[in-house]
């Protein structure tokens, strides 16, 4: 390889040579190799300093230069050109000698290659004797055809294919090797001719080896000074052989104009010497490999065998002979009875008659190796002399025999290391393989990938089928296998990511998949990512897709966001309160009806602050407590207190709250309620009240009874005392009259126990009857007044009266009326003490009458004033009152007085303090006007005459409703009498007919009657006819204040008291008929 | 024929109502039976009576205005003279038991030979 004369060295040479020529016609120049040594000179230089080629050649520019120049300058200089700068121009020296030879130099230094390795130095004499002598004739111009020829010359001597450019490329001379192989080649005449662009003709011929343009890139940029040199290697081939050349190109500066210069130098011989060693040195390691195979013969008669010596290396014998029976003890024992067998086959002669194996020995050295070993029998005849053969003629019946094994083998316990390592490494790797499906078969995600552009399935993992509830999709595309899902995006999507491989991911996308034959479309969720999958060239070969099926989470999601909307819905709905709380008491959500209620804006407050304000502040530390205890233990709340209502009315309210936990029993939420529960707390207390009062009746009733056993007793006791002693023998007689005198007494105080009691009952049951006429209230008085004298005078009470004269009558029964008075002197005198003063007073007011009477006794607490009315009461208690009585008398006188349509009313200023006692009694209503004395009351017996003006009731229309008939029949005549037209009705149902057919005017109706009452009567009048159209009178005996309301709500106008008074149903017919002015004081009121 | 019966000087019967006749019928009633008797309408009468009558014996109405019966025997009982007193009292009441500081309770109307037993117990009581 070394040998022979490289091409490309000769041709640089040449080149530079070529160079120097060009560009030193006329100057001395130098070309120094990489260590300063001149390697060239030129004719100038030789006779500028005046040295011999040969002498100058090969030596050292400064051991040259030496006495000849300055050398520290010439040393700068090289310095500057090998480490800094490639070219200098006019580089200022002097040369050696006397001030008569002295004389000054310019350099020119220019690095010749790329790398640097050869500089090439040009002088020039500026001395004054140097241009004195350069204005001497210069042969180079003086004969430049001299020159050119010396130039043409020395480039024809070249082997090198080489051309002369002007910096624009146009070619201005080429040598005899570039003319020659233009014509050897055919190539195009002219282009390769001087004075054409070389650029136009640059192109190498095979040009599928190199650009064309990055030649002409590089001879361009050396043109144009971007770039010194230029260099490529390209093959150039005939038709009859393959040629390869470098191609060279060089520029040149220098004071002359820019050259460059092309060379070609043919390469083949290099190309085809690499070639050749490569090939050989394959060869080599052939033959080495070779040379390590053993070989071996066995003799099998002698049982001898012989091995080569890379044989004897692989087992590591030193003997070259052996025998097959020792050779068989090195065979691997697992291995040894194959091979044996396979060679007894081989050796068959009915046999294939070879064999191939591959073994394991054991080396002396204890090594196991493998080798492969190949062998083949030689039977009688065979490769064998004569005489073999002849002894093989004893007619041995199997014919053949084999008589000698010989073969080849060779250690592959490399390559089989190297292939139990592969397939270690793939059995590893399939391990691995299998892990990676097992993974992604077991994954919980769903997994496949989809390969090129169409998306084609190529892996799928079950969840994957299990999400799409299909098979056999593996070698379809997506939009195949999964029709349904084309419209849904998918596709498109798939697209964009396998386009611009970028990966997407998207969360708890809704697809629909038809997960089954025939079945509708069902929609499921699921976050998945579309992820790019590259080749090793980076491209995007497919798509790995895995995601998680999501539908469970979301469906639960949307069904507790729905069960809360519901919950909503249902709580906005609900008459109560309703609050939501987080586990930590933090109450986030009302009801509507928290804001209705409390007037709040549903401003999103939550938390404390949110209903803190409309607890009572006093309460508030109760209630968090009682909260904060439930919400800490879980055990559910429930709590009694008031919140205020948006009008500032506090309302109790029944608080209560209940956690919702999960599976492991944390609380999640609380729910709780307000119930409104003030009309129940109401209810409560009233029910209570009741019961307090139902209590202290009883009491009060027990008291009642050990009063009545006290007051009936006492008498008794009299009684029977005076009784005995009556009996008991003789008695004067003053003692006799006194005795009998107090029998009387007392046994008459007992009767009028009994007849009060009586009249309590009558009146709580109901059951009382008024026998009513006209009253003059002021004999009442005096009646009464006499009754209560004696009594008075025995204590020396003063009684006054006074009595208004004008105080007219009243209608009522008189001896209820004096009962009344009675009772009310009667305990004034009993609580007066001696001494005392008791008055009574009549006298009208307004449009009734008062009876007071005026006491200066023990006088009523304040407290007790409401109560001094009620049955049973008596301001002391039962063991310890000073007084006697069953303190019924005063609930008697406001019955009574209530009955007759009257009131009674008591004051005191308080204990000592005396005490008043009132009764007010309507005034008749048929005297509205000041009664006269001259004028008595008119009675039921009296003639029409007297109570019915004439025609006072003419054309009245009146209907009488009444179940009795004498009472019927009285009214009809008393009407009748004073020219009324008057229908009749024993019934409600007969009245409201006859109300159609007799179009009445008035009607009369009475109240208590079997079937249907006056109420109900009049209550469904009022559905058919106003009060103005058809007025109407209740008839009523027992005309309490609550009678008389329920008259007037049930319709009636008015009512007139029975036993019927004509005057009074006179009057009242009228004034309702419109007849007369008006009814002042219509008995309803009061 | 009271004159004539009583058996001066007798036991000192003290009696107190409100009720006139009641009292004067038992006054007429125990002088015939010899006792000597005293008589008051109401309790502060009766405690006045007591100082200077100093009765053995005292039939006291429960129910009385102004001071009541309980409030008079209470009082009787811290007085010198009627601190060893038989009080009785009388109710109109029914028989609710002996009240406080009474020794017997009669009921309305009186028993007559109950009242008797009693008050000759009492008369032969000091004697005894």
């Amino acid at each position: 390889m070394g040998e022979g004369r490289p091409g490309d060295d000769a041709g640089r040479d040449d080149l530079a040579i070529a160079g120097t020529i060009l560009t030193t016609v006329r100057e001395p120049l130098v070309i120094l190799d990489e260590s300063l040594a001149i390697e060239l000179v030129n004719r100038p230089f030789c006779e500028a300093f005046q040295v011999g080629r040969s002498e100058a050649e090969g030596r050292s520019i400064y051991e040259l230069g030496e006495g000849r120049w300055d050398l520290p300058g010439l040393r700068e200089l090289l310095e500057v050109i090998l480490t800094t700068r490639p070219a200098v121009e006019d580089y200022r020296i002097e040369s050696c000698g006397d001030h008569r030879t002295r004389r000054g130099l310019s350099l020119n230094a220019t690095r010749l290659d790329p790398g640097g390795s050869k500089i090439l130095l040009a002088f020039r004499d500026v001395s004054p004797v140097g241009h004195a002598a350069r204005q001497q004739p210069d042969p180079g111009s003086d004969h430049p055809e001299e020159a050119k020829a010396l130039l043409a010359e020395t480039l024809d001597a070249l082997p090198s294919h080489i051309a002369v450019l002007d910096e624009s490329g146009v070619i201005l001379q080429v040598n005899a090797s570039w003319r020659r192989f233009a014509e050897e080649n055919g190539l195009r005449d002219e282009a390769y001719s001087v004075g054409r662009n070389y650029l136009d003709a640059c192109v190498p011929t095979d040009d599928s080896c190199l650009e064309n343009s990055t030649i002409g890139d590089g001879i361009r940029a050396v043109l144009e000074g971007r770039s010194p040199s230029f260099s490529c290697e390209y093959p150039c081939h005939s038709p009859t052989e393959r040629r390869w050349f470098v191609m060279r190109v060089n520029r040149f500066g220098g004071p002359g104009p820019t050259r460059v210069v092309v060379s070609h130098d043919l390469i083949t011989e290099r190309v085809v010497a690499e070639a050749s060693l490569r090939e050989s040195e394959r060869h080599l390691q052939l033959a080495v490999e070779i040379a390590r195979m053993g070989t071996f013969e066995i003799d099998l008669r002698t049982d001898a065998v012989t091995v080569n010596e890379p044989g004897r290396a692989i087992y590591g014998w030193d003997d070259r002979h052996g025998t097959f029976t020792r050779v068989q003890q090195h065979f691997h024992p697992e291995d040894r009875d194959a091979v044996i067998r396979q060679v007894a086959e081989a050796l068959d002669p009915d046999g294939p008659g070879s064999f191939e194996v591959e073994q394991r020995i054991l080396r002396t050295d204890g090594a196991v190796r493998w080798i492969r070993v190949r062998g083949k029998a030689i039977f009688e005849g065979e490769g064998e002399g004569v005489g073999e053969v002849e002894g093989d003629g004893d007619g041995d019946p199997g014919g053949r025999r084999a008589v000698r094994c010989v073969g080849t083998f060779l250690d592959i316990t490399d390559r089989k290391d190297a292939e139990q390592q592969r397939e270690r490494l793939l059995a590893s790797l399939a391990h691995e393989k299998s892990r990676l499906s097992t993974i992604v078969e077991q994954a919980p995600a769903f997994i496949c990938t989809l390969r090129g552009p169409a998306h084609i399935f190529e892996l799928v993992n079950d969840r994957y089928y299990e999400l799409i509830g299909r098979g056999g999709i593996i070698g379809l595309p997506v939009a195949e296998a999964l029709p349904e899902v084309v419209d849904q995006g998918f596709i498109s999507l798939l697209d964009q990511v396998y386009r611009t491989g970028e990966t997407f991911s998207g969360d708890e996308i809704p697809v629909l998949i038809q997960r089954s034959e025939n079945a509708e479309l069902e929609q499921r969720f699921v976050n998945f990512v579309y992820q790019p999958m590259r080749g090793p060239d980076g491209a995007v070969e497919g798509i790995f897709v895995h995601g998680v099926d999501v539908t469970e989470m979301v469906r639960a999601r949307q069904a507790v966001a729905f069960s809360e909307a519901s919950f909503r819905q249902l709580a906005d709905a609900m008459p109560q309160i309703v609050f939501a709380a987080r586990p930590d008491g933090h109450v986030d959500y009302f009801n509507r009806k928290w804001f209705e209620y409390t007037g709040f804006l549903d401003d999103g407050r939550t938390g404390d602050e949110s209903w803190e304000a409309v607890h009572e502040p006093g309460n508030l530390d109760r209630i968090k407590a009682v909260w904060s205890e439930a919400w800490s233990t879980g055990q559910p709340y429930e709590i009694e207190y008031r919140l205020r209502r948006a009008d500032g009315v506090f309302r109790w309210h029944l608080g209560r709250a209940l956690p919702i936990k999960d599976e492991d029993g944390r609380v999640v939420r609380w729910y709780g309620t307000n119930t409104d529960i003030d009309d129940q707390k109401r209810a409560e207390a009233a029910a209570a009240e009741a019961r307090d009062e139902a209590e202290a009746a009883n009491r009060m009733k027990d008291q009642f009874l050990a009063t009545l056993s006290h007051e009936l007793r006492t008498p008794l006791n009299a009684v029977l005392g005076w009784a005995r002693i009556l009996r008991s023998g003789p008695i004067d007689d003053e003692d006799l009259q006194e005795g009998l005198a107090a029998i009387e007494r007392n046994a008459t105080a007992q009767a009028q126990i009994i007849e009060d009691l009586l009249d309590v009952s009558r009146i709580v049951s109901g059951n009382f009857k008024l026998e009513v006429q006209r009253v003059d209230v002021r004999e009442i008085i005096e009646s009464a007044l006499a009754a209560v004298l004696p009594a008075a005078n025995a204590k020396e009470i003063r009684v006054q009266k006074l009595l208004d004269s004008l105080a007219g009558p009243v209608s009522g029964d008189p001896a209820r009326l004096q009962q009344v008075v009675w009772n009310l002197l009667s305990n004034a005198v009993k609580f007066t003490p001696k001494g005392g003063k008791v008055q009574v007073l009549l006298e009208r007011v307004n449009s009734h009458l008062e009876i007071s009477v005026i006491d200066t006794g023990m006088g009523i607490r304040p407290e007790f004033l409401p109560h001094v009315f009620d049955r049973f009461r008596q301001a002391d208690s039962t063991t310890t009152r000073r007084h006697g009585g069953l303190g019924l008398g005063l609930s008697i006188v406001k019955q009574l007085a209530e009955l007759h349509g009257g009131a009674v009313r008591a004051k005191s200023s308080g204990e000592g303090q005396g005490s008043t006692f009132t009764v007010m009694l309507p005034i008749t209503v048929v005297h509205p006007e000041q009664p006269s004395p001259e004028q008595p009351r008119p009675r039921p017996s009296e003639h029409p005459d007297e109570y019915c003006k004439a025609g006072a009731l003419a054309g009245v229309r009146v209907l009488v409703l009444d179940d009795e008939p004498d009472a019927r029949q009285l009214i009809r005549r008393v009407l009748s009498e004073c020219d009324a037209e008057i229908a009749l009705a024993s019934s409600a149902a007969e009245a409201l007919g006859l109300i159609e057919q007799f179009r009445p005017d008035v009607i009369v109706s009475d109240i208590g009657m079997p079937d249907q009452d006056g109420y109900d009567f009049m209550r469904q009048v009022r559905t058919k006819r106003n009060s103005r159209d058809l007025p109407a009178a209740a008839l009523t005996a027992f005309a309490r204040p609550e009678d008389r309301k329920q008259a007037l709500l049930a319709g009636f106008q008015t009512h007139v008291a029975k036993p019927v008074d004509p005057s009074e149903l006179v009057a009242v017919v009228a004034s309702l008929a419109g007849r007369t002015g008006s009814i002042h004081d219509p008995p309803i009121q009061g | 024929m009271s004159d004539q019966d009583d058996p001066a000087p007798g036991t000192r019967v003290l009696i107190v109502d409100d009720n006139v006749d009641t009292v004067r019928m038992m006054k007429i009633l125990l002088k015939r039976k010899g006792f000597q008797v005293q008589t008051a309408n109401d309790g502060a009468e009766a405690l006045n009576a007591a100082a200077t009558f100093r009765p053995e014996v005292v039939l006291l109405d429960l129910t009385m205005p102004g001071m009541s019966g309980q409030a008079v025997a209470s009082a009787l009982r811290e007085g010198a003279t009627t601190a060893d007193a038989l009080i009785v009292a009388v109710s109109g009441y029914g028989d609710q038991g002996v009240p406080e500081a009474f020794d017997h309770l009669l009921v309305k109307p009186v028993d007559h030979e109950a009242l008797m037993t009693l008050l000759e117990r009492a008369d032969r009581g000091p004697g005894a």
